[in-house]
C-alpha cells in the first residue's frame, strides 16, 4: 500500500498555493500542520482528486488520482460539507453510499454500523438541519468510512468536536491507520501529537517538515514554532 | 457423517478465531458486486425531489383543462407556462452545489459528473414525456401544423434552459437559484407580452424560422451542457479558497 505525490503543485494566476510537493506514504497516521494559507486544504483537495494539479502527479499502488477505482478507496471529509435539507442522518449515509458504489444492502448495514459507531443511532432519522455543528461532523466522519476506504482524507476531522468525542475519535483515527493511509489536517496540536506517525509541516505552498514524531521530542508546539521560525530566518 | 461425530470433531478442534486485521485483508481481496452505471441512475431516481416530478407532471393539467375550454388562448397560456418545466430541470442538476454537497460527492466512486448526468437523464425524460403530452393538447387548430405547435414550446423551453445553464456556470450556491427563477420569469413574461403586443404571433409567425430558431437553442443547450459537465470534473478554485 503506497500514496506517492510526486513534485505536486497548484498554481494559480501568480500565485502558488502548493509548490513541488513529492511524499512517499504508506500505512500510518500523517499529521499535516501548517498556518492559514498555508496550502494544506488545497493539497488534501488534490490527493481526493476533486482540483487538478498543475502540475505532478498523485497515484496509489499505480493506480492515478483521476481513476474511478482510486475514488473507490478513498474516504474524504472536507473542512465544509452541506447536505439536502430534506436528508436524514441515514438518508444521507444511504445517499453517500449509493454514490460509493454500494449495494443497497451493503449500505444500510454499514450505515447502521457506523451511526452507532459515531454515537448517532438515536438521532439517525431526524432531519440533519436538526443536528449541531458536532453531530454534523460526526455524521461526516462516518460517511467518509463507508466504502472501507483504504486512503482516508480528514480535513479538521475534531473541529466542533467536545473533549470526549474528540478522544474517541482520536482512538478511531489511530486504529484506522494500522490499516490503512490517514492523512489528517487539523490546528488542534495535541490531536497529531497523541496520534500522528509521521508529521508533515507545510508554510507558502511549501513542505518545511517531514519526520516521524516521537514522543521523547516532547512539545510538539514549541517544536512546531521553532521550524517556522527556522525557515523565517 | 453423522451429526454426533461431526460435533465432536468441531468440539475437539475448535475454529481460531479471525485475526482483525488478516479479516480485513482477505475482505479486502474479495471482488465486491459493483454497481453498474445503469443500476446508479435508477438508484439516483429515489433521490429526486418528489416535488419538482410532480410539479412537472401537474404543468398537464391546465393543458387538459385548456384544451377543452380555452381554445385559441391554449398555446400562448402553455408556452408562457413552459420555463417553469425547465427552471426546474436545471434546479435538480444544480443541486449539490445549491447545498454545498459538491465536495463530497466529487470524491466519490461515481463522482459529481455521474450524479448530474444521472439527474439530467431522468429530468429530461420526464419533460420529453410532459412536452410529448402537451403538445398535442397545444395544437388549437388544424390549420395549424404539429410542428409549429411544438416548435412554439421547445423555444421558450430552449431558451430558459439555455439561460439557466449558463447562469448556474457563472454564478455558485443559492444565487443561482435566485438569478434562473428571475429569467424564467422573464421568458414567461416576454410571452405574455407577445401575445398581448401581436395577438397572433405564436401562430402567424413562419414555422421555418421557429425551427432554425429551435435548432439554434438546441446546439446553445448542448454547448452549455458540455460546458457544465467539464466543470463539474474539478472543484472550482480560486485564491480565497486555499484554507
Amino acid at each position: 500500500m503506497e500514496l506517492v505525490i510526486d513534485r505536486l503543485t497548484k498554481q494559480y494566476q501568480n500565485k502558488i498555493a502548493v509548490d513541488r510537493i513529492s511524499l512517499r506514504l504508506e500505512k500510518g497516521v500523517y499529521g499535516l500542520l501548517g498556518s492559514n494559507g498555508a496550502g494544506k486544504t488545497t493539497l488534501m483537495r488534490m490527493i481526493c482528486g476533486i482540483l487538478k494539479p498543475t502540475g505532478g502527479t498523485v497515484t496509489f499502488n499505480g493506480m492515478d488520482v483521476s481513476r474511478e477505482e482510486y475514488r473507490a478507496v478513498l474516504g474524504y471529509l472536507p473542512q465544509d460539507f452541506g447536505y439536502y435539507p430534506d436528508f436524514t442522518g441515514m438518508d444521507f449515509l444511504l445517499y453517500m453510499a449509493s454514490l460509493k458504489g454500494l449495494s443497497r444492502n451493503t449500505a444500510r448495514k454499514k450505515a447502521k454500523k457506523l451511526l452507532e459507531m459515531v454515537n448517532l443511532t438515536d438521532s439517525a432519522g431526524k432531519k440533519i438541519r436538526t443536528y449541531s455543528g458536532g453531530m454534523k461532523q460526526r455524521l461526516g466522519i462516518a460517511q467518509a468510512l463507508l466504502n472501507d476506504p483504504q486512503i482516508i482524507v480528514l480535513d479538521e476531522p475534531t473541529a466542533g468536536l467536545d473533549p470526549k468525542e474528540r478522544v474517541k475519535f482520536r482512538n478511531l483515527i489511530a486504529e484506522l491507520g494500522k490499516d490503512n493511509i490517514v492523512i489528517l489536517s487539523t490546528h488542534i496540536l495535541s490531536d497529531i501529537e497523541h496520534i500522528a506517525d509521521v508529521v508533515l509541516m507545510m508554510k507558502n505552498g511549501q513542505l518545511i517538515y517531514q519526520d516521524k514524531w516521537r514522543e521523547e521530542m516532547d512539545d510538539l508546539e514549541a517544536f512546531y514554532l521553532e521550524q517556522f521560525e527556522r525557515k523565517e530566518q | 457423517m453423522n451429526k454426533r461425530i461431526k460435533r465432536c470433531i468441531r468440539d475437539a478442534f475448535p475454529a481460531p478465531a479471525p485475526e482483525q486485521e488478516k479479516k480485513l485483508c482477505f475482505l479486502r481481496t474479495l471482488p465486491q458486486p459493483r454497481l453498474s452505471m445503469r443500476r446508479f441512475i435508477v438508484n439516483q431516481a429515489a433521490y429526486l425531489r418528489k416535488w419538482v416530478l410532480l410539479l412537472s407532471v401537474l404543468l398537464l393539467f391546465p393543458a387538459m383543462i385548456g384544451a377543452y375550454y380555452l381554445k385559441k388562448d391554449m398555446l400562448w397560456i402553455m408556452s408562457a407556462l413552459i420555463p417553469v418545466l425547465a427552471l426546474m430541470a436545471v434546479a435538480e442538476g444544480a443541486r449539490s452545489e445549491v447545498y454545498g454537497m459538491h465536495e463530497l460527492e466529487l470524491a466519490t466512486r461515481f463522482s459529481l459528473k455521474s450524479v448530474i448526468l444521472a439527474r439530467w437523464s431522468m429530468m429530461g425524460m420526464v419533460n420529453l414525456l410532459v412536452l410529448g403530452v402537451l403538445i398535442p393538447l397545444c395544437r388549437i387548430d388544424e390549420r395549424i401544423s404539429l410542428l409549429h405547435t411544438a416548435v412554439c414550446l421547445l423555444v421558450p423551453y430552449l431558451l430558459t434552459v439555455n439561460i439557466c445553464l449558463h447562469i448556474t456556470r457563472r454564478i455558485h450556491g443559492k444565487e443561482a437559484i435566485y438569478g434562473c427563477m428571475g429569467a424564467a420569469g422573464l421568458v414567461s413574461a416576454a410571452n405574455i407580452g407577445l401575445r398581448f403586443l401581436a395577438a397572433n404571433a405564436l401562430w402567424s409567425m413562419d414555422t421555418g424560422r421557429w425551427l432554425i430558431l429551435s435548432v439554434i437553442l438546441l446546439g446553445g443547450m448542448v454547448y452549455e451542457l458540455h460546458h457544465t459537465i467539464r466543470q463539474s470534473e474539478e472543484y472550482t478554485w480560486s485564491l480565497s479558497l486555499t484554507d
